[in-house]
């Protein structure tokens, strides 16, 4: 994977020079920046490695319950996906974001597994219809307000895997991570052409799938 | 191509794709990007999860574990291979330089007679064990001042020659064993003697070019 040549640092990550006060490693590891970070990790810092991961780890598992098609299998994915990243954590290049790099590795792995998950499970569009026949109860068994919305989030997630692997790929890093075009171009390794065009379809197919069912669904 | 029916190859410029979101596609991704409130694992337990799971793999990856059989397995293929290999096997005679020192003199004594037998008639040139002859290579005679083949001691042979011109005092030419029409002074037979108890230190050096000069003079 190469990096875009211009792209900018993860503007979610704020580079905080590191304190130059003895501190203890907790808070001095959370005062670093992803590159000094990874670098303490590279040099075999435990505590620097439980600070990544708990720095990132709800927006990888966030990512992968958008992008994998077995639910289930979200949090073995990112725990695969941290895996990799700590060991080969070497190589990571502090420009780029670090939020990016764990996405990639982990869209790969949802890919992977992906392919034998959708061999086991039933069509996505089966299980949409499940959630929407839930969710047009009769008012009397209306759900709880959180329940509902869990619901609701369920179907969002049933329906992106209607998408294409790219058009749900991009939708997830640009929509739910707040990634820039060109650093999701770097990541994919496509054009921002491309890119746009895959968010066009991905949220014009969306919207084939979710309008149908808004009133019911929020 | 048209924005609502994009082909598969086109490329959006800055102004073909609404950056900004509807109310309705806000709706579905403010979902999509909620915090994930009923995730099968907490927080702490994932972290805690996946850094002993590092630690494991980073204990694992320096050694490779492996059975008893497995490693007897392992020594016992080393083994065959070693000894299916030629050079154990002894396919190839050692080479000339790791013969002992006598051994070394009967190989050299083989070749002279071997060459003599030959090369009954070739012209010799002179040189003795202490010429500093540097002349170039030529079967020419050459001008010597060694004792002339009538007065050589039957028991000199050549090997005095031989030994001078691996060592870069006689550069060229045939030699013969003691008592031929063209032999030369040479290394008297008490030398010979002396050679070995008290060998050329680079005598294994000198034979190995000797051997090659033989086997191309044979060619």
């Amino acid at each position: 994977m190469q990096p875009a040549a211009d792209s900018p640092v993860d503007p979610l990550v704020t580079a905080i020079p590191a304190s130059t006060v003895t501190v203890p490693s907790t808070l001095a590891n959370q005062a670093c920046d992803d590159g000094q970070l990874a670098a303490r990790v590279a040099q075999g810092d435990v505590s620097a490695a439980e600070e990544l991961v708990r720095r990132h780890q709800a927006s990888v598992r966030g990512f992968l319950r958008a992008v994998c098609y077995d639910r289930q299998a979200v949090d073995d994915l990112a725990q695969e996906t941290f895996l990799r990243a700590l060991k080969h954590v070497a190589r990571f290049d502090p420009n780029y974001p670090m939020r990016g790099w764990l996405f990639t590795i982990a869209r790969r792995l949802s890919i992977n597994h992906g392919d034998k998950a959708r061999r086991r499970r039933p069509e996505p569009g089966v299980e949409l219809n499940q959630l929407r026949d839930k969710a047009s109860d009769a008012p009397e068994t209306r759900l709880e307000s959180n329940e509902q919305h869990a619901l609701n989030r369920d179907m969002i997630q049933q329906a992106m895997t209607q998408l294409t692997e790219p058009q749900r790929t991009t939708i997830a890093m640009h929509y739910q991570q707040a990634l820039p075009l060109d650093v999701i171009a770097g990541l994919l390794e496509m054009p921002v052409g491309t890119v746009k065009s895959h968010l066009y379809r991905g949220r014009k197919r969306m919207r084939e799938i979710l309008e149908p069912q808004a009133e019911r669904i929020w | 191509m048209s924005k609502d029916n994009p082909t598969k190859n086109d490329v959006f410029g800055d102004d073909a794709m609404p950056e900004s979101l509807d109310a309705f596609e806000e709706d579905w991704v403010g979902l999509l990007a909620a915090p994930e409130a009923d995730l099968d694992q907490s927080e702490d337990a994932f972290v805690q999860g996946v850094l002993a799971e590092h630690a494991a793999a980073c204990l694992a990856e320096p050694t490779v574990q492996q059975t008893p059989e497995e490693v007897a397995t392992q020594v016992a293929t080393e083994q065959a291979a070693e000894e299916s290999t030629p050079a154990v096997a002894g396919r190839i005679a050692p080479a000339p330089r790791a013969l002992p020192y006598a051994a070394a003199a009967a190989l050299l004594l083989a070749a002279l007679a071997g060459w003599f037998l030959l090369n009954p008639k070739q012209p010799g040139t002179a040189g003795t064990e202490t010429a500093k002859n540097t002349q170039p290579d030529s079967l020419a005679p050459q001008p010597s001042t060694n004792t002339p083949v009538a007065n050589v001691d039957p028991k000199k042979i050549k090997l005095g020659k031989l030994i001078a011109k691996a060592q870069g005092t006689v550069t060229s030419g045939p030699f013969g064993l003691a008592g031929s029409d063209d032999a030369t002074t040479l290394l008297p037979i008490d030398g010979l003697l002396d050679l070995f108890k008290n060998p050329v230190p680079d005598l294994k050096e000198i034979l190995a070019p000797l051997e090659d000069e033989d086997q191309q003079s044979r060619a």
